[in-house]
């Protein structure tokens, strides 16, 4: 008994470690891009469209990116944000500039097309606000729904 | 800015937080007792995880949290954009391993465990870090298999 429960703690002291630092390093890079312009090729893309707006790195497989899409799709409907898709599984190059390490990633970019924030995982409508400079806070959202998950 | 609160619905994270750390520590609790202990602690958790998918009633950690926890302001309630449909594929494969390993055990396969600590450690990073450990490796599978 005492030889499982110390696998246990090991195993729990591990995970933690090794999640805390891959964690802690996403953060470091993150605030390292900020403020950094958009590679050029990506520029270029966006150069009929402008800023602010949103690079968004998606997979094909990816239950959580048709969430994140339905979110930006709401967000340039009403905003009228550009939101740039990225295939992280074709372009890994453009994947590794931002350090995709999973999807969906976000890359919020202002108008001068510099980095503003990335998100790694799902973001949320009001946070992508606060970062566009849309919103000055994020809000809760309302009207939650309980489902059987 | 909108005056929609959001754009897709949103779901309770506290209470999926809760059933996911109960399901981890009585996993991680029935392989430190072993025995009987450790059977009955895999099926309460695998039938929980199972049962509750398609039955919300019969997902007694999400109950607590629901009917006693939130309540009583013991735990905040805070809702957010979730991708629940993955979340609803993964719970059914965890509760299919777990039982899985709960009858490997029962009939004397010491090598149960596997699949029980293996969606134990799933179960553990998504409630800790929101991180898909699955999604991450279908990823880098599906980047690797492109580059080659």
């Amino acid at each position: 008994m005492v030889e499982r429960a110390l696998i246990v703690t090991t195993a729990f002291a591990v995970l933690l470690l090794t999640a805390g630092l891959v964690k802690l390093l996403i953060h470091i890079k993150a605030n390292a891009a900020r403020g950094v312009e958009l590679p050029s090729e990506l520029s270029e893309r966006l150069a009929q469209r402008g800023g602010p707006g949103v690079l968004y790195f998606y997979g094909s497989h990816c239950g959580s990116c048709q969430q994140q899409a339905k979110i930006l799709h709401r967000l340039a409907a009403e905003h009228g944000v550009t939101v740039l898709q990225i295939d992280a599984t074709r372009e890994s190059a453009f994947a590794s500039a931002f350090s995709v390490l999973s999807v969906p990633v976000t890359v919020v970019f202002d108008e001068a097309l510099r980095v503003q924030g990335i998100n790694h995982g799902l973001s949320q409508h009001a946070d992508l606000e606060v970062q566009l400079g849309l919103a000055t806070h994020a809000a809760e959202p309302r009207g939650s729904h309980t489902a059987c998950l | 800015m909108s005056s929609h609160p959001a754009s897709t619905e949103v779901f309770d994270v506290t209470a999926r937080k809760f059933h996911q750390a109960a399901s981890a520590v009585l996993l991680a609790v029935g392989f430190i007792l072993s025995g009987r202990a450790e059977l009955a602690l895999l099926t309460i958790v695998g039938i929980v995880m199972l049962a509750g998918r398609f039955w919300w009633p019969a997902d007694i950690f999400r109950q607590l949290v629901w009917r006693v926890l939130e309540p009583a302001h013991i735990l905040p309630r805070i809702d957010r954009q979730e991708d629940h449909e993955t979340r609803r594929v993964a719970r059914v494969l965890g509760g299919v391993l777990i039982l899985i390993s709960a009858i490997v055990l029962a009939t004397g396969g010491s090598w149960g465990w596997v699949f029980a600590a293996a969606t134990a450690v799933l179960i553990f990073f998504d409630a800790a870090f929101d991180f898909c450990l699955l999604c991450f490796l279908a990823y880098w599978g599906s980047r690797t298999f492109r580059a080659a």
